[in-house]
C-alpha cells in the first residue's frame, strides 16, 4: 500500500437544525483514507454515515443541516475553506460519488453514451467528440458493459441494475478520482451482480491507486473489500482500526454485538445474539455513552460520562470506558 | 428449543405439497391484426411440499420466479398447470368458502413493512382488520370488545406493549412496523406464514431480534414457514429444507445441512461464493459468476443455467436436466453432477 494520505477527516460536526431540536448528526468525527486504501465505514441507518460523506463533498441538505466544525482535508487543502465553484470543480472529477440506486444517479431521458461523455465533457479539457466517444467506450469497457459500443445509445431503462450501477462507476471513474465514495453501492444488486461489482471496485481501486470510502451496513462486504473499518453509532465513531483486527477482537460492545448478531450458516437452532432495544434517536440521546441502554456490558459510569476515543493495544481506537479495564 | 424445525425424514405430514406447478405471462409482442403473444415462463415445473411445523426457504436472484411461487401459494396468482394441496385439499377444487378458510390459515409478512401497512390506518386497526373482514365474511359476530382483546394479545405476542395501539404506522421505527405486520399475520391462528424477505429491510442489530422473535412464534404456535430471500446465511439459520431457484426451475432442493455442507449445483455454489461472509481472512481469486440472469421470456436451450455456467458442456447446452436425487433428502439438476 502507497502510504500519502488523500483525505483526513478532523473532528467533523454535522448539526441539522430542526423544528423539534438541534439534531446532531455528525458529532465529532476524524479519520483519514491513504492512496490505495478502501475504508469502510459501518452503521445503523441514522447514525451518520451518509451525513459524513455529504460533509465531505459539502452537499448536506441546506439549510436544515449545516457544518459548524471541524476540518476536511483533500491533499492537504480544507474543503471547508473552498469556494461553491471551487468545490464544483472537484466534485465529480477529483472525489466522485456512487450512491446506493443507480436509477437515481442517471437521468432517464438520456442516452448511456450522452451521460458517461457528459464527465468527460466536464472535466476534459477541450477534448474533440470523437476523443470523448472513444473515451466513453474504454471506461464502459473497463466496467465490464458488454458491447460497449453499442450500448452507448441506450437508455438507463434498457440496462440490468447490474449493469446501471456499472455505468455509474463508469461515470466516477471517468475523471480517474483520488477519492471515491460509495455509499451503499451494491444493496439493490443480487449477491452475484454484488460479488462482480465490489471485485471490479478493488481491481480500479489497484490501477488507480485512488482512495475508496465504502459505506455499507454489511460487515461481510467490508470484509471483503476495505483495509480499515470505521464503526459509528449516533454520530460518533465508537471504534476504528485495521480489518483483521476489529473483526478479531473487537474492543466496543457496539462491535463486538454486531458482529455476534449475524446469523451464519453455522448458527442453524441456536438463538442469535440478539441487541436490546432500537437505534437511538438523535434528538433525545441519553447522558454519558449514547450507547448504555443498550449495551451488555454497561457500567455506572458510561451513564454519566462520554467515554473518549482510546488506543487499543495491538492497533485500533476505540470508545468505551471498559477498555483498559479489567476484561468483564 | 427448535426441534420442530427438522425436517422428519420423507414421511412426515405435509402441509403444503406443490406438484409439477406452472405459471406462464403471456406478454404481448406486437402484431396489429393478429396479435403475437409469448409467454413469461415465470415458474416451470416446481414441485416441493412442506412438512408441518418446519421452515421451508426459497432462495435465487431476482427475477428466478421465488415471489411468484409465494404469489401462487397465496392464490393471488391462477396456476397455468400443476396442483397446489394444502392439508390434503386440492386448491384447485376450493369453492369460495374453501377459499375464505385457506385464506385464514395461509398469512403473508413483506420486506418492507412501510409500504404493507395502510399509512392512514391505526395499529389496532391493521393488526384487526384481518379478523373482522373474516367476521364479515362468515357471518360470525364477535365484538369489538373481543377483537380488540385479540389485537391486544397479537402486539403482546410479537413484543410490542399495547401503548402503540392508537398510532399510526409513520409514528413507529422500522423493527416496530415489521412487529405489527406479523402480529397482523398472525391474528387468524393461520398454519402457514409466507416472509417474503423478512428481515432485509431492517438494520443489523434489529435482524436478529426479529429472526428470534419468528423462531419464538413458531415453537410456541407451531407454524410452518415459507421463507423467500436471497440472502443464505439467515436462511441457512432459519430453514430446516431450502430450494434454489434459477429461472423458473428448481436446480437443488435438500435439507439445509446437506446442502449448505455440500451444494453440488454450480449456481448454488455460486451463491455460496458470492456471500460476503465477515472473514477478512477468506480468500476469494475467482469472480463468484460471470453474467447476469437471463430473461424468462427467451429461455436458454438445455440447461438454463448454462451461459453462466463455467463447466457447461454440449450435453447441458443441448439436455434440459431434470432433479436427480444425490440422497433421499438431497436432489440436484444438474448434468455434471459430482457427487
Amino acid at each position: 500500500m502507497t502510504q500519502g494520505t488523500v483525505l483526513s477527516v478532523e473532528g467533523l460536526k454535522t448539526y441539522c437544525f430542526t423544528r423539534a431540536g438541534i439534531v446532531k448528526a455528525v458529532d465529532g468525527v476524524s479519520f483519514s483514507v491513504n492512496e490505495g486504501e478502501a475504508l469502510g465505514i459501518v452503521g445503523e441507518s441514522g447514525c451518520g454515515k451518509s451525513m459524513t460523506c455529504a460533509s465531505i463533498v459539502r452537499l448536506v441538505p441546506q439549510p436544515a443541516a449545516r457544518i459548524v466544525a471541524g476540518k476536511v482535508l483533500f491533499d492537504g487543502e480544507d474543503l471547508l475553506k473552498k469556494s461553491e465553484s471551487e468545490m464544483r470543480q472537484l466534485r465529480g472529477k477529483k472525489i466522485t460519488m456512487i450512491l446506493q440506486d443507480p436509477l437515481m444517479s442517471l437521468n432517464p431521458v438520456y442516452t448511456i453514451g450522452n451521460q458517461v461523455a457528459e464527465s468527460f465533457k466536464l472535466h476534459g479539457e477541450g477534448l474533440s467528440r470523437s476523443a470523448v466517444r472513444q473515451g466513453v467506450i474504454k471506461v464502459l469497457t473497463q466496467v465490464n458493459i458488454p458491447s460497449a459500443e453499442q450500448r452507448l445509445k441506450h437508455y438507463p431503462f434498457q440496462f440490468s441494475g447490474g449493469m446501471r450501477q456499472r455505468t455509474v462507476a463508469a461515470m466516477a471513474l471517468a475523471g480517474q478520482p483520488r477519492l471515491l465514495i460509495a455509499d451503499e453501492p451494491t444493496t439493490s444488486l443480487d449477491v452475484t451482480i454484488q460479488d462482480q461489482f465490489l471485485r471490479l471496485l478493488r481491481e480500479m481501486q489497484e490501477q488507480t491507486k485512488m482512495g475508496l470510502i465504502l459505506v455499507t451496513h454489511d460487515l461481510g462486504i467490508v470484509a471483503e473489500t476495505c483495509n480499515r473499518i470505521v464503526i459509528m453509532y449516533a454520530g460518533k465513531i465508537v471504534e476504528a482500526g485495521e480489518i483483521r483486527k476489529v473483526f478479531d477482537r473487537p474492543a466496543h460492545p457496539y462491535t463486538e454485538a454486531l458482529l455476534q448478531a449475524l446469523p451464519t450458516v453455522g448458527s442453524r437452532s441456536k438463538r442469535l445474539f440478539q441487541i436490546k432495544g432500537e437505534p437511538p434517536n438523535l434528538l433525545n440521546l441519553p447522558p454519558g455513552c449514547s450507547f448504555w441502554v443498550r449495551c451488555h456490558k454497561t457500567m455506572e459510569i458510561c451513564k454519566k460520562e462520554v467515554p473518549p476515543m482510546v488506543s487499543l493495544e495491538g492497533g485500533g481506537e476505540a470508545a468505551c470506558w471498559r477498555i483498559g479495564k479489567e476484561e468483564g | 428449543m427448535l426441534a420442530n424445525r427438522e425436517g422428519r425424514g420423507v414421511d412426515m405430514e405435509h402441509l403444503l405439497r406443490l406438484q409439477e406447478v406452472y405459471k406462464y405471462f403471456p406478454i404481448a409482442a406486437g402484431g396489429f391484426l393478429r396479435k403475437k403473444v409469448r409467454l413469461l415462463k415465470a415458474v416451470d415445473g416446481v414441485s416441493f411440499s412442506i412438512g408441518k411445523g418446519t421452515s421451508f426457504a426459497l432462495a435465487g436472484e431476482s427475477g428466478s420466479g421465488k415471489t411468484t411461487v409465494a404469489r401462487l401459494i397465496l392464490l393471488l396468482e391462477q396456476l397455468t398447470g400443476g396442483s397446489l394441496q394444502f392439508e390434503a385439499k386440492d386448491v384447485n377444487r376450493f369453492t369460495g368458502q374453501d377459499t375464505v378458510w385457506y385464506r385464514t390459515r395461509v398469512q403473508a409478512v413483506f420486506q418492507d413493512a412501510s409500504s404493507s401497512l395502510n399509512p392512514r390506518m391505526r395499529i389496532r386497526d391493521i393488526v384487526g382488520e384481518p379478523m373482522e373482514i373474516q367476521q364479515a365474511a362468515r357471518h360470525n359476530t364477535l365484538s369489538k370488545k373481543e377483537i380488540h382483546e385479540k389485537t391486544e394479545e397479537m402486539l403482546y405476542l410479537v413484543g410490542l406493549s399495547g401503548t402503540v395501539m392508537n398510532n399510526y404506522p409513520h409514528e413507529l421505527s422500522g423493527g416496530q412496523k415489521q412487529r405489527v405486520a406479523i402480529a397482523r399475520a398472525m391474528i387468524l391462528n393461520p398454519s402457514l406464514v409466507i416472509l417474503d424477505e423478512p428481515v432485509s429491510a431492517l438494520d443489523v442489530s434489529i435482524r436478529a431480534q426479529i429472526l428470534n422473535l419468528l423462531a419464538d412464534i413458531q415453537e410456541k404456535l407451531g407454524l410452518t414457514y415459507f421463507i423467500i430471500a436471497h440472502d443464505l446465511a439467515m436462511l441457512g439459520h432459519v430453514s430446516a429444507q431450502i430450494a434454489v431457484m434459477y429461472l423458473g426451475r428448481i436446480v437443488e432442493i435438500g435439507k439445509t445441512e446437506e446442502v449448505y455442507a455440500k451444494p453440488v449445483h454450480p449456481y448454488t455454489r455460486a451463491l455460496f461464493l458470492a456471500m460476503p461472509l465477515p472473514d477478512p481472512t477468506r480468500v476469494k481469486n475467482k469472480p463468484s459468476l460471470a453474467g447476469e440472469i437471463g430473461s424468462a421470456l427467451n429461455l436458454p436451450q438445455g440447461c438454463r443455467f448454462h451461459p453462466r455456467c463455467a463447466f457447461a458442456e454440449t450435453r447441458c447446452r443441448e439436455v434440459d436436466p431434470t432433479l436427480m436425487e444425490i440422497s433421499p433428502t438431497h436432489q440436484v439438476a444438474c448434468h455434471k453432477m459430482t457427487a
